[in-house]
């Protein structure tokens, strides 16, 4: 499913058949055979405005992603095997954890110009906290595991033993994780751009939306709506269930 | 005059996934309490049916077990015909269980005179104070002293629990009372605590006991009567005496010789008899064979054409073995 | 009470740690924080003056920590300063104004999702596989992964914009009369935003009661109370209910955080006059001060709901008083 949306994303944009920014319809159309998903208010093909919007949508999410489960993971496995750095851990991942994310963006939205980093940057800022959380939870029942200890008595530095014993055993949810954030990143992102946070001279999925709810949604234009929306659900989705797969593969005692 | 308690020929089968039959674990089983105060023993090993017979008795056998037959009459009335209503009734005021796992069968987040309380409230329509006085009463009978009446489960011992949980099943002062391996997970000292208090129990109360157990050691000073359980079935009944020290049924005198005992006359440096094999309980019921016959030293012809039914050899003494009959 | 001591200390350093990001963060920001405060919005004069008093934006540092430390705990209600857009009100008087409309709705909302949830959970813990299991579960994966924005969108856009059933905005409508016609209009104008904040919420927690049920039911305590002949609704309150509930309050005292921005999004789409709604228009508006002060109280109530939170696990869970 991933793999599909995927490949109409980036394939999409050398098969548009009009170019969002141009005005090459009657607005507010439903949709039609020339306009599949409808024209918004201008007159603009959502179509292509949905197939281009998703690239910044994806990449921010994608982006904010990594960063986020690299950063967590490195912060969950100092904490998780340093015993002293814990405290350090749980204080600054519960402090991120209450702060709602939303306001927090907003804030960091209206204080900094907008652009692509810094939405990026924020939610790293948001999303490391879940990741180092569950990092740190599997490098400690893993620092427990007896070869953990034979490998300590055996006289391998600290670093070595993180690299070669705690690593591949904390990568495989690692990578889980990194696949569910990209979902819940994606998710954070168009909320944003909904909101009106970020630039909405560029097209992107919440932008779209944002468009919507403005314009036209209370005259009735669903179609403005269902696609982006649609399409936003789908990716997410998919992502949100691979992860969990992922999941559940590692650890077979998720297994219902 | 009908007796205090009549199983026959009960059979419960669990149905378990990924195999296509079930497994049996009860094949016809019969026992009989004639009268009050009849005091019941019944030994086998694990996987015999033990467990399953007391849970029957009170019909909490649930999805995935099922009750395939045969009937448990209490004072008459078939349990297992007994509608929601009856059966409600019936449980704790007639008949209580003891668990083996009793440490977990209370509420956690309750305090201890809680479900005491509850039964009563619930049976009885006692109101909340008398309840609560009654608890009292009962938990100080079996040792639990007042002021800590309102803890909770998990700041008690095992064998703290354990009497708790005798206390409870006395609430209602049930006529017969189902032990089920309640001691097994207790240390030794604390075993015959347990056991003193049984006795103590039923002697002032008169009650009748099935005590459950594959122990057989500790049941002489508890019970009168002994039930041997193999495979599903109830293979030999009688007197505690004669049972254990002149037992009929081959299987019986298997599971005694593999027992030494301080007066025993088997020689130290000899071989010890080796424990009977376990039967396989995956045995569809309704064998046209004994089911012993595999690691049964005295098996010939008629015990692969046939099976055994319990007969009753002398008065108040059943075998279910060819060799009887 | 160990563990309510521990988590007085983790809500404390929590407390300390916002605080101080709160201030931080905005002032991060390259160039003079006067300009880029205002920028973009139109902010009289006469505010603008305030504020740089209020927030020392032409001082050093320090003496905006102080300002702004003291303007928390020194000044009852705490001093935020004024809004931008909605001069001369101030922060404090704005959110609490319209906190009483987000409670409502949240308080709500819980309900209506939890009580769900465990309505389905119990169902489905006693009825094994079938149609209706399979269906609750796809849907709480979908409502899991849709945006709640977008579900808001849609359910406004069947219920209000098509069917005209619901009113399109706001929490009450202005012409009513009677305490009566008060009460129904209230109900009129939550009825949507809490169901789909509830629906969200049944998502978060139905999986997780359903496993927390089906192991309660499984329990040793729970035969044991069947064997004694208890009512079933005995059972069912005292031990299912209360036993079952238990990894649910702690999970939720996790996610309050979720649950506020999620909120926010509701009462964007409903235009819901709650906190979320003052946070949406303080973004057209540029109104830092709105948002850096909903932030921190948004922050507290996360913290206190927690505290709470866990205060309700330790009452229900006795096991917890002597960890």
């Amino acid at each position: 499913m991933i793999a599909a949306m995927l490949s109409l994303v980036l394939l999409g944009p050398f098969f548009v058949p009009y170019s969002p920014y141009a005005i090459s319809g009657l607005p507010n159309q439903p949709p039609s055979f020339a306009h599949p998903f409808g024209t918004d208010f201008l007159g603009h093909d959502l179509l292509s405005q949905v197939i281009y919007g998703a690239y910044p949508s994806l990449l921010v999410g994608l982006g904010a992603a990594v960063g986020a489960t690299a950063f967590g993971f490195f912060v969950g496995l100092l904490g998780g095997y340093y015993r002293r750095l814990e405290w350090l851990l749980s204080a600054s991942t519960d402090s991120i954890l209450s702060i709602p994310a939303l306001p927090l963006l907003i804030l960091i939205g209206i204080i900094y110009p907008v652009n692509n980093t810094i939405i990026v940057e924020g939610l790293i800022l948001v999303l490391w906290a879940p990741a180092a959380r569950a990092v740190r939870a599997q490098v400690a029942s893993v620092k427990k595991l007896q070869y953990v200890e034979a490998a300590r008595t055996s006289g391998m530095t600290d670093w070595q033993i993180i690299w070669r014993v705690i690593v591949p055993k904390v990568g495989a949810i690692a990578m889980a994780y990194f696949i569910l954030l990209v979902s819940v990143s994606i998710v954070l992102v168009t909320a944003l751009e909904f909101i009106g946070i970020g630039n909405p001279e560029i097209v992107s999925w919440g932008s779209i939306l944002y468009f919507a709810q403005q314009y036209g949604f209370y005259l009735g234009d669903w179609w403005w709506v269902l696609a982006p929306g649609l399409s936003i659900t789908i990716v997410a989705t998919g992502f949100a269930l691979a992860g969990f797969s992922f999941e559940e593969i590692l650890n077979p005692r998720l297994r219902t | 005059m009908t007796s205090l308690l009549k199983v026959t020929d009960l059979s419960v089968e669990y149905r378990v996934d990924g195999r296509k039959d079930p497994i049996v674990a009860l094949d016809g089983a019969s026992i009989e309490l004639p009268e009050a105060g009849y005091t019941l023993g019944i030994v086998g090993e694990s996987g015999s049916g033990k467990t399953t017979l007391g849970m029957s008795i009170m019909r909490l056998i649930d999805p995935p077990g099922r009750i395939t037959g045969g009937t448990v009459e209490y004072q008459g009335r078939d349990v297992l015909q007994m509608d929601k209503e009856e059966l409600r009734h019936f449980r704790w005021k007639e008949v209580a269980m003891v668990y083996q796992s009793a440490m977990n069968s209370l509420n956690p987040v309750k305090p201890i005179s809680q479900p005491i309380v509850e039964v009563l409230q619930t049976h009885a329509k006692a109101p909340r104070s008398e309840a609560r006085e009654r608890a009292l009463q009962l938990l100080s009978e079996v040792g639990i002293k007042k002021d800590r009446v309102d803890d909770y489960p998990f700041e008690f011992s095992g064998g703290m629990r354990q009497r708790v949980v005798i206390a409870l099943a006395l609430a209602l002062s049930p006529k017969l009372l189902i032990a089920d391996e309640p001691t097994s997970a207790l240390d030794v000292v604390v075993q015959r605590q347990i056991l003193e208090l049984l006795r103590r129990e039923m002697k002032s109360k008169g009650l009748s006991l099935i005590f459950i157990t594959h122990d057989i050691s500790i049941l002489s000073e508890l019970v009168q009567n002994v039930a041997v359980m193999y495979a599903g079935e109830v293979v030999e009944r009688g007197s505690h005496d004669k049972v254990l020290f002149d037992p009929l049924h081959p299987y019986t005198q298997a599971l005694l010789e593999s027992m030494l005992s301080i007066d025993s006359t088997a020689d130290i440096d000899g071989d010890l008899a080796a424990p009977p094999r376990t039967a396989l309980s995956l045995e569809a019921s309704g064998v046209s064979y004994c089911k012993y016959v595999r690691s049964c030293k005295y098996a010939f012809e008629r015990c692969v054409k046939e099976r055994p039914v319990l007969k009753e050899t002398e008065p108040g003494r059943f075998v279910a073995c060819h060799k009887y009959s | 009470m160990d563990f309510l001591r521990r988590r007085i200390v983790t809500s404390i350093v929590v407390f300390v740690v916002v605080l101080n990001l709160d201030f931080i963060l905005p002032r991060l920001a390259p160039g003079n924080a006067a300009e880029i405060l205002a920028a973009g919005s139109k902010v009289p004069a006469a505010a603008i003056a305030l504020l740089e008093q209020r927030f020392g934006l032409n001082q050093s540092v320090y003496v905006q920590y102080e300002l702004y430390l003291k303007g928390i705990f020194l000044s009852w209600p705490p001093d935020f300063g004024v809004s931008y857009g909605y001069y001369p009100a101030t922060v404090t008087q704005l959110f609490f104004l319209r906190v009483g409309w987000s409670l409502l709705l949240l308080l709500c909302s819980l309900a209506v999702g939890i009580a769900f949830a465990y309505a389905a959970a119990a169902v489905t813990s006693l009825r094994r596989g079938g149609t209706f299991e399979k269906a609750v579960l796809q849907i709480s994966v979908l409502v899991n992964s849709t945006p709640i924005f977008w579900s808001a969108l849609g359910l406004l856009w069947i219920f209000s914009i098509t069917l005209g059933w619901f009113p399109l905005y706001g929490s009450v409508s202005f012409d009513t009369t009677s305490s009566l016609s008060f009460v129904i209009s209230v109900t009129e104008h939550a009825i949507l935003p809490v169901a789909t904040l509830g629906l969200s919420i049944f998502g978060e927690s139905y999986l997780l009661l359903r496993g927390s049920t089906q192991e309660v039911l499984k329990s040793d305590y729970v035969l044991a109370a069947r064997s004694r002949g208890l009512l079933d609704r005995t059972i069912a309150s005292g031990y299912i209910l209360r036993n079952s509930m238990l990894p649910l309050i702690s999970i939720m005292s996790f996610s309050l955080a979720s649950l506020i921005s999620r909120l926010v999004l509701v009462e964007a789409v409903f235009g819901y006059p709650g906190i979320g709604d003052l946070l949406i228009d303080a973004v057209r508006l540029h109104d830092f001060p709105v948002v850096e002060g909903t932030l921190f109280y948004l922050t507290v109530m996360v913290i206190v709901g927690g505290l709470l939170g866990d205060l309700l696990l330790l009452r229900v869970d006795p096991r917890l008083r002597s960890e």
